[in-house]
């Protein structure tokens, strides 16, 4: 009886940390975005690190990978490489900065809304990036067939 | 004069601050910046006396041109300080075209000529990439400065391929061409003195192989030889009384030998053994490296000089373990212990000193380091390290120092503050 009393004197505190955690969570949930024609491809953790890391150059089709990145500083951005390819955005950058400054590749395209994001990987063939899941209703279906990472 | 030779390079350096990364979709264009604080309080490091200096800097500035999904025009200039090493005189690091001549899912593959960086071990194609290394320097037991001019490009070409296997990513590359090295810092490291002629251009190749198993994907191992020769050339010519004069010289004092050094051709065979394995927010490295010094056809005062007085061959070994921890999002933490041998026959440089009079701690270098770097932003970071040293064998290459009074024990603190744009 007693531990009851307890339990309910709780629940108002527990269902307060639902709501922050739920929002917290919705706030920065990132979802991955590709270009509508690359249906089917391989995009496991494994093979997107891959591409973040400018090493896979070309789809199953045999188009070339477009990268599209937010800046280094937005939420979505860190959020992204924390969640679908488990690195830490410094990580990341510091493999963009080895490739560059030693001549062998270049840095993903940087875009500066999600506007820009979404209708670049929308009109470029090849291209992937990312939005956060709050702007999910501003694309189709068929460009978020990657989404599903856990 | 340095300062004058840098100027025209800030206006173009507001400039990509300004314009970073992107001045269109083909157009890429950014650059780094470093400062360093150096405090060496036992022996001299990029200064000709022991204390704080701060002569070591950098300045990149890059850029390339994708002209489509195959061909891309890349180049770098970059000025670096580095005590009387590295003079800042801003140099083409590399001006290449890549073109990638073949690519499906699995292979590709493809040539990169011009000035190329040399692919040699995890570090040397990032080594003056402030963000690129671990630590204010690549490891200075594998990486030394004396040898960097040596291996940092070619004037060749660059062949590459990665191709997927079932059992793992390989990588490889394969290069060759000439290197346009320092003078003074390969005559200080080999005699420890000016010389009076010049080694010519080296001519180098070599190949590396980097695999990543498939079933341990974090896992990276890697195998790079580099091969290359270059002569003395221009050296001193002596008349008979000149040469007894010479020899009477010698006798007294033994160290004044490259003075007199006729003829030399150097030849180099690096075998450089890497593994890295990079679980989560952890990046272990080792490295192993074996250099196979042959001097031939060493002739003083147009003598031959005789094996025994002189070692024609001998190896080079060196070896490091490292281990970062990327602790917070913003903070990494390192610790490496390393260890070089200028020839793995004199470990502590005693035969070396027999015959040439020299310091024999510059023979042999072994150093725990401790260090961490905090990035203020992704692009702006500071880098504070500490590291305990047993002989001198890193100092080699300097040339306004004395060698003779490097001390065995010394520490160097470093802070480097670097920006990325």
């Amino acid at each position: 009886m007693h531990a009851l009393a307890h339990t309910l004197r709780a629940l108002p505190f527990l269902a307060w940390l639902a709501i922050v955690a739920l929002s917290a969570n919705a706030s920065a949930e990132p979802i991955l975005i590709h270009n509508p024609d690359l249906q089917g491809e391989d995009f496991s953790t494994r093979s997107l690190v891959k591409v973040y890391a400018m090493q896979k150059r070309v789809w199953s089709d045999g188009t070339a990978v477009r990268v599209f990145v937010m800046p280094d500083d937005s939420e979505t951005h860190r959020q992204f490489v924390a969640d679908y390819l488990r690195m830490q955005p410094y990580q990341l950058n510091r493999l963009w900065h080895r490739l560059v400054f030693s001549g062998t590749g270049t840095r993903p395209r940087e875009v500066n809304s999600v506007k820009e994001m979404i209708e670049q990987v929308r009109n470029t063939p090849g291209a992937i990036g990312y939005i956060d899941s709050a702007d999910a209703g501003a694309v189709d279906a068929a460009m978020k067939t990657g989404s599903d990472h856990e | 004069m340095n300062k004058l030779s840098l100027m025209p390079l800030w206006p173009a350096l507001l400039f990509g601050a300004v314009n970073a990364h992107a001045l269109s979709d083909d157009f890429q264009f950014q650059g780094f910046l470093s400062q360093g604080v150096i405090y060496s309080p036992d022996n001299p490091f990029f200064d000709k006396d022991t204390g704080l200096n701060f002569n070591y800097r950098e300045v990149g500035l890059n850029g390339s041109w994708t002209a489509n999904d195959r061909v891309r025009l890349a180049g770098q200039v970059l000025s670096r300080r580095a005590g009387d090493l590295d003079d800042g005189d801003p140099k083409i690091d590399f001006l290449l075209l890549d073109y990638n001549f073949y690519i499906d899912e699995a292979v590709s593959a493809g040539i990169r000529l011009g000035r190329v960086k040399t692919h040699y071990g995890l570090y040397n194609t990032s080594r003056d990439i402030p963000h690129g290394r671990p630590g204010v320097f690549a490891p200075q037991s594998i990486y030394y400065e004396s040898m960097r001019g040596a291996l940092i490009s070619l004037d060749g070409a660059d062949l590459y391929a990665t191709v997927a296997t079932p059992l793992a990513d390989i990588s490889l590359n394969a290069f060759g061409g000439t290197a346009h090295f320092d003078n003074q810092a390969v005559e200080y490291q080999l005699f420890q003195s000016s010389m009076p002629g010049k080694f010519r251009d080296i001519d180098g190749g070599g190949f590396q192989v980097m695999a990543n198993p498939r079933p341990l994907p974090d896992l990276t191992l890697g195998y790079t030889y580099i091969g290359f020769v270059t002569e003395y050339e221009d050296g001193p010519s002596f008349t008979p009384a000149e040469v007894l004069e010479g020899l009477n010289a010698l006798k007294e004092d033994s160290s004044l030998y490259p003075l007199y050094v006729t003829n030399l051709e150097l030849e180099a065979s690096i075998h450089l053994f890497s593994a890295q394995y990079s679980p989560g927010d952890w990046i272990f490295t080792a490295e192993h490296m074996i250099v196979d010094v042959h001097l031939d056809e060493i002739e003083m005062l147009h003598l031959s000089v005789p094996k025994e007085i002189f070692p024609d061959k001998y190896k080079s070994k060196s070896v490091y373990l490292q281990a970062e921890w990327q602790a917070m999002e913003k903070l990494s933490l390192y610790t490496r212990w390393e260890k070089l041998l200028m020839n793995e026959d004199d470990p502590d440089g005693s035969v070396y000193e027999y015959y040439t009079g020299g310091n024999p701690v510059t023979q042999y270098n072994e150093a725990y380091t401790a260090g961490s770097r905090w990035y203020f932003t992704p692009d702006f970071s500071a880098t504070a390290e500490y590291s305990i040293n047993e002989g001198a064998a890193f100092l080699n290459g300097q040339s306004d120092i004395d060698y003779s009074s490097l001390n065995k024990h010394w520490d160097l603190f470093l802070l480097q503050f670097s920006y990325h744009f």
